[in-house]
């Protein structure tokens, strides 16, 4: 396979920050790379060496075969770019900003209005077309910048965190979007703070920490690395974990997480162990622990980054043991700044 | 992986999208509609009328607007700058301006994009504050070929306003601050110069100022090119001025243009 975009070593300090340090990553053609990361980890920096936008102190690129400090001009010939603010003109009406950006892809005027059409079309904008951007809501317009981002068929297409700040309808309505692109046969470099998303959109999985990449290859290998299943006993009260993890002691090492207890699993029949062991200990008038839930999981993304960086993914879950147990659709936006300029 | 050919390097296509756009803004925006066409025609319609009487006794406004009218057009293109530059802040903070640079356009076609759009706004102020001017009593009686220059200069002068402008958004926060700090300006310059009344005629201490004023130099250049009169060093003085701040303010101005968008994209 042909890599679409490489990366090798990139370096690029701030002052005393290192927002790159050694970065190297690779996308092959065709395939989404999910770069994935805490806010401050480096991703948009890397996305600006990528696309142009900042040049390296250390280090090179290429994207579509192109080196991007030799060659900004075919770089930015063969990219599409959506940063994590919907970069539109919010006086002007979506089909007015896609005729813009056709124009300035060297479409010419006839053809920037027929792909303005098109694109509208196939990104379900009808309705918003002829409103002015700046009255859009967040999806609306998110979903419009990414339009605008393949006025020009690109070869590699960057997506800096598409989602932050959007509801959950937005969201699924969002990477439905990516998952077309990636069908017409895009390369995609997506970056994202939300494990769940890396999961459901990428092929490879790229996890990056401190600018520098602390663990790459598809979800399954990363989950795999971490271990096999786990049955996880969700308890909300600290001394109640205290007491879950004493009483499942005798079935193996038991690990007491923020959000419960969890321990390995073989299969079903490791849950069915922890009920009969839960259940024992009630008949045998131990004091009784208050359990939300019981099942069997996969490691998540949540999981390797934890066992990778020694620190979690999202800020939240290391604020509050909750999160972890908390559903996506409930996360509320997080500030984007990614590195302080 | 599909193919993408290099477009050819369109600067003069891409500049014009970009003013094509910062024009169909500027349209859709009243206040920026207001300052360049009406504000222009309430000064000359109500500072020429009650002006008059004083300015020149026994005569009636027909004759003063022979003066007043050039301050009103420069008035009219310099209140509006500001505006440009605010925009241009605009497009640098909200990562506009940072989509275009990962796209294949020129690198100047957005700041030669706004620079176009103000030249035609400056065009809209002149003719509009022209033909009012008619009918109260202002005349060219140099010639065609001084009425064409008439027209002409303010629209270069303004291009030198426009940049001025922008060299102040490159070094201003945000949009808010290039506003505060044009402004003052402008109407400094506006009112302590010839613009309303003979340099003989205005306290001692402004006449130095007045003097040296560019709105006063242009102004002098736009009656001469109105009316006769010495015209060939007035026309020059003003290009001189107008010329410094193009090429002064120009050149600063894309090199603020350049250092900022760097900065913003890290």
């Amino acid at each position: 396979m042909t890599a679409a975009v490489e990366a090798d070593a990139l370096v690029k300090t701030f002052g005393d920050i290192r927002a790159l340090d050694g970065l190297s990553l690779r996308v092959e053609a065709g395939t989404i790379l999910g770069l994935l990361g805490p806010n401050g980890a480096g991703k948009t920096t890397a996305i600006n060496v990528l696309t142009t936008l900042l040049s390296p102190d250390a280090g090179r690129a290429t994207v579509a075969g192109h080196d991007v400090v030799e060659q900004p001009a075919l770089v930015r010939a063969a990219i599409g770019v959506t940063g994590q603010f919907a970069a539109l003109d919010s006086g002007l009406t979506a089909r007015e900003n896609l005729v813009l950006f056709g124009r300035l892809m060297k479409l010419g005027r006839a053809e920037a209005r027929r792909r303005a059409a098109e694109l509208l079309e196939r990104f379900t904008l009808t309705e918003a077309a002829d409103q002015r951007t700046g009255t859009l809501s967040g999806g609306t317009r998110r979903r419009l910048d990414l339009a605008a981002s393949i006025t020009r068929e690109p070869a590699v297409l960057f997506l800096d965190e598409p989602t932050t700040g959007l509801d959950p309808r937005s969201r699924l309505a969002l990477w439905e979007a990516v998952r077309e692109l990636r069908a017409s046969g895009i390369t995609i470099l997506l970056t994202t703070q939300y494990l769940e998303e890396a999961d459901e959109l990428a092929d490879r999985v790229t996890i990056i920490d401190r600018g520098r990449v602390v663990a790459e290859g598809t979800a399954e290998e990363l989950k795999r690395r971490v271990g096999g299943a786990v049955c996880h006993i969700a308890v909300a009260d600290a001394a109640d974990r205290q007491l879950v993890s004493e009483t499942l002691g005798t079935l193996g090492p038991v690990s007491v997480l923020p959000d419960g207890v969890s321990l390995p699993a073989t299969g079903p029949e490791t849950l069915v162990a922890v009920v009969r062991e839960l259940d024992e200990a009630r008949h045998a008038g131990l004091p009784i622990a208050r359990i939300d839930d019981i099942g069997l999981r996969r490691p998540t993304l949540d999981d390797v980054f934890l066992a990778l960086t020694g620190h979690p993914a999202t800020p939240d879950a290391q604020a509050d043991g909750e999160a972890a147990a908390s559903d996506e659709a409930g996360r509320p936006a997080r500030p984007t700044a990614e590195v302080a300029s | 992986m599909s193919q993408v050919a290099l477009p050819r390097p369109a600067p003069v296509g891409d500049t014009l999208a970009m003013a094509g756009r910062a024009l169909r803004l500027m349209l859709r925006d009243p206040a920026t509609f207001v300052l360049a066409v009406f504000f222009p025609l309430i000064l000359l319609l109500l500072i020429t009328v009650s002006f008059a009487k004083i300015v020149y006794p026994g005569a009636g406004y027909d004759d003063y607007v022979d003066v007043s009218l050039p301050l009103f057009v420069l008035m009219g293109i310099a209140f509006a700058s500001p505006f440009t530059a605010a925009a241009t802040v605009t497009d640098l903070r909200d990562g506009f301006d940072a989509r275009i640079r990962t796209m294949p356009v020129s690198a100047l076609a957005p700041l030669a994009g706004r620079v176009l759009a103000d030249t035609a706004r400056s065009a809209i102020t002149i003719a509009v504050v022209v033909v009012v001017g008619v009918p109260l009593g202002f005349r060219f009686t140099a010639g065609p070929w001084a009425a064409i220059g008439f027209l002409l200069l303010p629209l270069v002068f303004g291009l030198g306003l426009g940049f001025l402008g922008l060299l102040v958004a490159m070094r201003a926060r945000d949009s808010e601050t290039v506003v505060a700090v044009l402004n003052p300006l402008l109407l400094v310059c506006s009112f302590l110069s010839t613009g309303m009344v003979q340099r003989s005629d205005l306290p001692g201490w402004v006449q130095p100022i007045a003097r040296v004023n560019p709105f006063s130099v242009v102004i002098e250049a736009m009656r001469a090119l109105a009316h006769g009169g010495a015209t060939t060093r007035p026309v020059i003085e003003a290009l001189v001025w107008s010329g410094v701040l193009i090429v002064g303010c120009g050149v600063l101005a894309v090199r603020g243009y350049r250092t900022r968008s760097d900065r913003l994209a890290a």
